[in-house]
């Protein structure tokens, strides 16, 4: 029940309304709560609800989320989300609170999208072939949202990081910078989800900046990194790559051909940096392709 | 039989003008307390380090009695309603200022501090609550003024009551 630790911080109408459907239907990612709208779960199969999400429930949830204690999340809440216990995350919206330009918090926080963290041991062992041949190799999962990177991604730093016996693989350091807090779901600094016993976590931390921590300060041997897309990723890859460290990365794309409209990613790929690309779509289907984009 | 109801006379005078002049000293104590307490709940949001229930059960272990009741309650009803702090704050703190020795201003200041607690920011918590002390201070030194004036009069008033009624009585 990966779900379990979501169900204290919700009201207990919503609870509810949502906790025969969260039990029916394992495959449900996500739960969206809009003041004075129906509650909305979505995953491979959407639900709306007839039950509204009220004005009272939203500041019970809100009370429940912070802890009331909204000082202390200042700085998730100026990023949008929070991650609770067991990994979750709570998108939040409402209305942003600007200070010389930049956000500096938000306010009347009224739409929320909880996303159900789950840990699929072994999700990624079919990568294995493509991933690992006598030591990591380097890779880019480009997928659309919900298409599962995330999960692949968390499946390999566990692999990494633990080794797998049987596959011949053994433990390496593996290094997770982990700017949205969704691989590892780290709470208080300690990871919610198994990523691994030889995985050091760098939470919520930009992924430019962290990635050149982590090579400087805990000779990863794997580098694990969600979304990449900045110019200042680039700039970091190269370093990590050029440091003989596999570094596997995620980018939001339909397909490579798309992902290359991005000239960071077009560079990436002009660089040579990564060995393979990996092509994931909302079916979890893969596709493998080589540098050079010719389908394995 | 005359001398012992004229000393049992003098004796519960003297206990009720004592007694009565404590009020005054308690009044000062208690707001000290929670003077205390809102500094510790600051330098708690300060830090930021602390959830408003943890920081709520540690001031109640830290401050005596009577105020750390009302830290310990409100630790207990965070920690199992859907009600805002401030709301919850305010119910807890005129529930128990019957057993405090403040007066109806005094509890209004202690009850500010709950007005948005827990839903602002930081900087926001910390102004609010260094209003509070300010005010609390004040209140403090007028209750300190007020002991120095009263107390020592209300003494000497029921010792001479007492003896007044004494030697009426023999």
């Amino acid at each position: 029940m990966p779900y379990k630790t979501i169900i204290p911080y919700l009201p207990e109408s919503t609870l509810h309304a949502v906790s025969p459907l969260l039990k029916n239907d394992p495959e449900i990612e996500e739960i969206r709560l809009r003041t004075g709208q129906r509650i909305e779960l979505s995953g491979p199969k959407p639900y709306v609800l007839s039950t509204f999400f009220s004005e009272q429930e939203r500041a019970a949830f809100v009370h429940k989320i912070t802890k009331h204690s909204v000082y202390r999340l200042e700085e998730q809440l100026r990023r949008g989300y929070l991650t609770i216990e067991g990994g979750h995350r709570i998108g939040i919206a409402g209305q942003a609170v600007i200070k010389e330009g930049v956000i500096a918090s938000m306010t009347n926080l009224s739409f929320f999208n909880i996303r159900i963290a789950r840990e699929k041991k072994g999700a990624a062992l079919r990568l294995l072939p493509s991933l690992f041949q006598n030591g990591w190799k380097s890779a880019l999962l480009i997928g659309p949202p919900r298409s599962g990177k995330t999960t692949l991604l968390r499946d390999i730093a566990r692999i990494a990081g633990t080794g797998d016996e049987k596959r011949g693989i053994a433990p390496v350091k593996a290094c997770i910078v982990d700017e949205r807090s969704e691989i590892a779901g780290c709470l208080s600094g300690v990871p919610q989800l198994d990523v691994g016993t030889r995985t050091d976590v760098l939470d919520a931390c930009p992924k430019s900046e962290g990635m050149m921590m982590m090579i400087r300060s805990m000779s990863p041997d794997v580098l694990i990194v969600d979304e990449i897309g900045r110019a200042e990723d680039a700039q970091a890859l190269s370093e990590a790559l050029n440091a003989g460290i596999a570094v596997i990365a995620t980018v939001h794309a339909h397909s490579f051909k798309e992902a290359l409209r991005r000239p960071v990613i077009r560079h990436i790929k002009e660089s040579g940096l990564f060995d393979t690309y990996i092509e994931v779509n909302r079916e979890h289907h893969l596709t493998i392709l080589k540098r050079e984009s010719q389908v394995i | 039989m005359k001398w012992l109801g004229a000393v049992f006379i003098l004796i519960a005078s003297v206990f009720i003008g004592w007694s009565q002049s404590r009020v005054y000293g308690e009044r000062v104590r208690q707001i000290r307390q929670f003077e205390t307490a809102f500094l510790m709940l600051e330098s708690s949001i300060a830090y930021g380090a602390e959830s408003m229930e943890t920081a709520a059960r540690s001031i109640a272990k830290s401050i005596e009695k009577p105020a750390n009741a009302a830290f310990h309650q409100f630790a207990e009803a965070l920690s199992a309603s859907e009600e805002s702090a401030g709301q919850l704050w305010t119910e807890i703190i005129w529930q128990e200022a019957g057993q405090l020795a403040l007066k109806k201003r005094d509890v209004q200041i202690v009850e500010q501090a709950g007005c948005m607690l827990g839903a602002v920011t930081q900087a926001a918590e910390a102004r609010k609550l260094q209003l509070v002390l300010k005010q609390l201070e004040k209140q403090r030194e007028e209750a300190a003024a007020e002991e120095k004036r009263l107390s020592g009069m209300i003494r000497s008033i029921s010792l001479l009551f007492g003896m007044m009624t004494a030697i009426l009585l023999l």
